[in-house]
């Protein structure tokens, strides 16, 4: 039942064990494939072989919002998602992708280990699934063709690409700039042609789909730290004993830690990669950009609690 | 009974027609937004694709009514009388059958299980677009029934 | 278990095709049979359901009925009779004279659009009365307009391409646009070739002298269909646009045309639009269950068997790619060549990969050798359709068809083992 495939193991013994599917959509390269895989592997171990994952990676089964609902339908067991992915399910989600709720990474760290964000993780259980752990994915920036972005004022009137959700148009309105959606895979042409001035990504962009070459200017603005959440099927995770949930629980915490020195090291190598392709970083002030996204960051508050209750919270963790 | 699938061929031919052209010129009309007017649409794409799955299913329904799905046709053309017949219905059956349980069955529980769900851009309920394959498994078992029927009535 | 999920989607799905169920619901029913021995029935159900939807949610995917529009708003609209006039001109002095411009033909009506059956269709078509009277073997050129007609699919835009591309998880269509031009237009100068050898033996004649003058005015007539290569091709390639806007720039320029030809009536328009919403529906309901299979072949774990399997003959990537080009010539002869595309490049892309094959030359590799597909007997589209348009039986075309499939085979396996006749071109322009 439920994506587990359960096999008498051994003769006589009571011992069940059950192979858990889990399913994301990053290369095997990537740093938070290698932690999901030490995340299988120490669940093994902690749970003596009784609990084993298998992992499908490079979006075998499908997109983010797809494999989601296929997690609700008991498919898979466990898969890791951007928690922009997670806002269709709980308006909470909805505060990691507001531009400057986070100070710094080490506040980023501070806040998604906090309580709050545990109660988050819980809140969709009847919906299915529950959060078990953050994967850092560094700090989201701009990086335009022609001119480096210090102040907004510098975002007029250039077209950005954008992730296609209503929270990151919103954005590029707030700051002055137009957003753009369009398929990741277009984004290199169309930076080359002029089709976009822009886009907003994390330093790892410039090199693994090349845009270094024709984005020369990456501005340190870090306006938004998104993390990828890693969940786990209700249906399956009620099915485990309280052993196996700590050993799940236990083995989550440890990937994570695991995955943030992975993650820093693969940005300092794209950086100095994105360098020799001629790249020029550029430290920005961030307060203009604050205080552009103000009334945006209110107006979500307002309308959606549970966001106002996390970015409240948010705020008193230093 | 020739009648209303008559009507609902017409119907679907429009409604196919009308789908395709608004594509098209919503397609263009992206093109003319980031040239012309140098604001480019950030919702046509999203639209586009929503019509494009209507489009695709009404169209596949209408093609399983005026019998244009690609198949190999061998073993049809080398039988004849009743075992011609008996192969007919069976084929015409199995595509009833995957549509009952794909297309209409499977395509209920999507459409329900996406409750509450809208999409990033638009904001609209998934349940809009997974409805699609729904309407179209309805008329997909109409259609063979229709066929079904035609099969039976065939005699060559 | 995944011997027994293999088995079971293998054989429902050839016992299906082969007793005649339509080739989408042949892809559906194995998927869920197959789905159902390991998943409990309301997942499988589900998930066959939620991929169908989902596999056709593609702002890319698109361009492909797009494609099919332009090219049969182009069939209609006295675009491929001023591509003839202008073909005729530049293979006038080779032996053969008619049958090179109907090889051209289809190689400038390919550069606009990517179907073999409209180009068969089109091109042949105008053609096959002209060579008549000449005196030419009938069956031979129908063999020539049909081997001469995929070149479509290769040189861009080709719908083909852009479902690889799909498939393949994203590989760029631009580069796959610029790798399918040197190939495509090998294969045309390969049946060129075979053509000439046949016309010598048989001293069919070549055209009379065209006038500088005549030939200056045949081109200024095929100027303003050409220039939407350069329009659409370029603009895609260079980014200008993507695929898709490139594709419905396709359909509103030659629209455009055919209206200032007087060639074209709203009529037309109607049936051609029509004719083009049901295409969609067939084309676009097979990537549907095609997308279904995929699922059920990944989450059961059927691509890396057969990778396995593939594999443990042998890692030399000669051979691999030998095996591959045989299978899938096999798979040619029965099934056209979308489903093929849909259901085998999920299989074979992991394996030539992993084996250090660039995406781009397999993408050229696959449909190159599918493109043999369309034209070889039992089932091949632009087989019918070129035996249709020239009024000629499958069975008398086939011996004439021979020496045209052994120049193409041999081009194939060039291409396969040449990978630069494909690469140089996106490699010059930086696109790989
Ligand atoms: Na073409
Ligand atoms: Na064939």
């Amino acid at each position: 039942a439920c994506g587990t495939q359960k096999s008498s193991n051994g003769s006589g013994s009571e011992q069940k064990s059950v192979t858990l599917k889990l399913a994301h959509n990053l290369n095997e390269q990537h740093p938070v494939h290698l932690a999901l895989a030490e995340f299988a592997k120490k669940v093994e171990e902690k749970t003596n072989g009784q609990v084993k994952i298998q992992i499908f990676p490079n979006g075998q089964l499908g997109s983010e919002s797809e494999v989601l609902e296929q997690l609700q339908a008991g498919a898979v067991a466990l898969t890791k998602v951007s928690a922009t992915a997670l806002t269709t399910y709980e308006d909470g989600y909805n505060a990691f992708s507001l531009p400057y709720v986070f100070n710094d990474e080490n506040h980023f760290y501070k806040c998604m280990e906090s309580d709050v964000v545990k109660e988050l993780y819980n809140k969709t259980k009847d919906k299915g699934f529950i959060g078990l752990t953050y994967y850092d994915s560094g700090a989201r920036s701009f990086y335009t063709a022609k001119k480096a972005i210090n102040t907004p004022q510098d975002l007029k009137g250039l077209k950005i690409r954008v992730m296609g959700f209503k929270s990151q148009t919103d954005m590029m309105q707030a700051l002055g700039g137009t957003a753009v959606s369009m398929n990741y895979g277009d984004v290199y042409t169309a930076l080359q042609s002029g089709v976009i001035d822009g886009c907003e990504n994390n330093e790892t962009a410039l090199t693994i789909g090349k845009h270094g070459e024709v984005a020369k200017y990456f501005s340190y603005d870090e306006h938004t730290r998104i993390p990828d959440i890693l969940v786990i099927s209700s249906k399956v995770w009620d099915s485990l004993t309280a052993d196996q949930q700590k050993a799940i629980q236990e083995a989550a915490k440890d990937s994570t830690e695991f995955q943030k020195p992975l993650w820093k090291k693969s940005v300092q190598e794209a950086v100095e990669q994105a360098k020799s392709m001629g790249v020029k970083f550029n430290d920005v002030d961030k307060k203009p950009f604050k205080e552009a996204v103000a009334p945006m960051i209110e107006k979500y508050s307002n309308e959606m609690i549970e966001v106002k209750k996390l970015l409240d919270a948010f705020k008193t963790i230093q | 009974m020739k009648k209303v699938k008559q009507f609902v061929d017409t119907l679907l031919a429009y409604v196919n027609s009308a789908l395709l052209i608004i594509m098209t010129a919503l397609v263009l009309w992206q093109v003319f937004t980031r040239y012309v007017l140098k604001n480019p649409s950030t919702f046509t794409e999203e639209l586009v694709i929503i019509i494009l799955i209507w489009t695709s299913f009404l169209g596949a329904a209408y093609a399983f009514g005026t019998r244009q799905h690609m198949s190999l046709i061998f073993l049809k053309e080398k039988l004849s009388g009743i075992k011609k017949k008996i192969l007919c219905v069976f084929i015409d059956s199995s595509v009833l059958i995957f549509t009952i349980f794909i297309l209409v069955m499977g395509g209920q529980q999507i459409t329900t299980g996406v409750a509450g769900m809208r999409t990033p851009i638009l904001n609209i309920p998934k349940s809009y677009i997974y409805s699609s394959i729904l309407v179209s498994g309805v008329l997909i078992i109409l259609y063979q029934i229709y066929n079904i029927i035609e099969d039976f009535k065939m005699n060559d | 278990m995944i011997t027994t999920a293999m088995i079971v989607l293998f054989a429902v799905f050839f016992g299906s095709l082969v007793i005649g169920i339509p080739i989408s619901i042949a892809i559906g029913l194995s998927s869920i049979i197959t789905a159902l021995v390991i998943t409990p029935p309301d997942v499988a159900i589900f998930t066959i359901t939620q991929k169908m939807v989902n596999g056709i949610s593609s702002f890319s995917l698109l361009a492909v009925p797009l494609f099919v529009l332009s090219g049969n708003i182009m069939n209609n609209g006295g675009i491929a009779k001023r591509l003839v006039n202008f073909a005729k001109v530049i293979g006038g002095r080779i032996p053969g004279a008619l049958a090179h411009a109907n090889v051209l033909g289809n190689m400038l009506f390919g550069a606009l659009s990517g179907s073999a059956v409209a180009a068969a269709a089109a091109i042949g078509g105008t053609m096959a009365p002209l060579e008549k009277e000449e005196g030419y073997d009938p069956a031979y050129s129908a063999a020539v307009n049909i081997a001469s007609s995929p070149t479509g699919m290769l040189i861009p835009p080709s719908g083909a391409l852009i479902l690889y591309s799909l498939v393949a998880g994203g590989v760029s269509i631009s580069a796959l646009f610029i790798a399918g031009y040197i190939p495509g237009i090998l294969m045309g100068v390969a049946t060129m070739v075979v053509a000439y050898f046949y016309a010598k033996k048989h001293n069919y004649p070549v055209a009379p002298k065209t006038t500088f003058k005549e030939g200056v005015k045949v081109f200024f007539d095929a100027l303003p269909s050409l220039l939407l290569i350069v329009i659409v091709i370029g603009g895609i390639v260079g980014g200008a646009f993507t695929a898709t806007e490139g594709a419905a720039i396709a359909v509103i320029y030659p629209l455009i045309l055919s209206i200032i030809y007087k060639s074209i009536t709203l009529k037309d328009i109607k049936d051609i639009i029509l004719k083009t919403a049901v295409t969609t529906g067939v084309i676009m309901f097979l990537v549907a269950a095609s997308s279904a299979m995929s699922w059920v072949m990944a989450y059961t774990g059927i691509p890396e068997a057969i990778s396995k399997a593939i594999l443990s003959i042998s890692t030399n990537k000669i051979v691999i790619l030998a095996i591959i080009n045989i299978l899938l010539l096999v798979v040619g002869t029965f099934m056209d060549l979308t489903p093929a595309i849909l259901i085998f490049t999920p299989i074979f892309f992991p394996i030539v990969t992993q084996l250090g094959v660039d995406p781009v030359h397999f993408g050229i590799i696959l449909i190159f050798n599918l493109c043999i597909g369309i034209m070889t007997p039992p089932v091949g589209s632009a087989l019918f359709v070129g035996c249709s348009v020239a009024d000629v039986s499958i069975e008398r075309v086939f011996k004439p068809l021979l020496p045209f499939f052994a120049a193409l085979i041999a081009v194939l396996f060039l291409i396969t083992y040449v990978p630069s006749i494909s690469l140089i071109l996106p490699k010059l322009l930086h696109l790989i």
